[in-house]
């Protein structure tokens, strides 16, 4: 397929509860996703939006500095601990949905410039580290002591 | 709110649709994969023409232009703009779904005999939502 239209969906949930739930593609509509209403807003997101290994990677939603998101972030405490589910929706032709894929983020805070707010975001689960049971080399695990540098956990 | 533009029949008219917000990704081999940013197109544009206007009617021209802040605020077009052209084609041009008007440039004026002058102007339509 060589055309591809991709919406992306915006719930975010501030740390006080207040809900903003907004999409990107549908100019000037509303659109309802999993039972709830989206209204329309001129986001973009940029950033890690999914990695193999969830090593809490940044994600950056760029709102023109308008009103409403203006009161995203002073109603949010300026983004802090905010709880993001970005989903991203692959479209037909006729604006319905085929496929989407979801990624969850937490609000680590945001900024503002002439022109737009940056909301700023991280991964919600950070990666599981490499040493991870730890484990002590012993005898019993290795056997007898090699006399190369190869080893086999048994 | 926005000035409502002088209702002022123009000696010529221009218009050129706007575009849909797509990008193209063309691989080494040539093939392509458009992408679409949403559903509205975007950057209407018009230009028009009020040849041999009197002054006074180029003022009102001009006084749009500062009232609207010079191409920052946005405004909707008079019907008289688009005398002589089918309904049909008015309603393309005129008013096209979500998109308001705004000045792309300063008018140009053009003094030619005396009390009597040309103006030109362009128009971007951009999405209002």
């Amino acid at each position: 397929m060589a055309e591809i239209r991709i919406a992306q969906y915006f719930k975010l949930i501030t740390s006080i509860g207040v809900v903003h739930r907004y999409q990107n593609y549908f100019v000037g509509e509303t659109k309802t996703f999993l039972s709830e209403s989206y209204g329309f807003a001129p986001f973009r997101a940029e950033g890690a939006m999914a990695t193999l290994n969830g090593d809490n990677e940044t994600l950056q939603v760029l709102f023109p500095n308008i009103e409403v998101a203006l009161r995203l972030v002073e109603q949010g405490n300026g983004n802090r601990l905010s709880e993001l589910t970005l989903t991203t929706a692959w479209l037909n032709a006729s604006g319905q949905i085929l496929t989407t894929l979801t990624d969850y983020y937490i609000g680590i805070g945001a900024s503002f410039s002439e022109t737009t707010i940056e909301l700023r975001y991280r991964s919600a689960i950070d990666s599981v580290g490499s040493a991870f049971p730890g484990r002590t080399l012993t005898r019993d695990l290795v056997g007898p002591l090699p006399l190369n540098s190869e080893l086999y956990l048994r | 709110m926005a000035a409502q533009f002088p209702g002022i029949k123009p000696s010529s008219r221009s218009f050129k649709l706007g575009n849909y917000p797509t990008k193209v990704y063309r691989a080494a081999s040539g093939a392509t994969v458009k992408r679409a940013f949403g559903n509205r197109p975007f950057g209407y544009e018009l230009e028009l023409a009020f040849e041999n206007i009197s002054d006074a009617t180029a003022v009102q021209i001009l006084d749009h232009y500062d009232a609207t802040q010079g191409g920052f605020e946005r405004f909707t077009l008079p019907a008289e703009l688009f005398a002589g052209m089918a309904t049909a084609l008015t309603g393309k041009i005129q008013s096209p779904a979500l998109i308001k008007w705004e000045y792309a440039g300063a008018p140009e004026v053009q003094s030619s005999i005396v009390g009597r002058s040309s103006v030109t102007l362009s128009f971007v339509g951009e999405l209002d939502y």
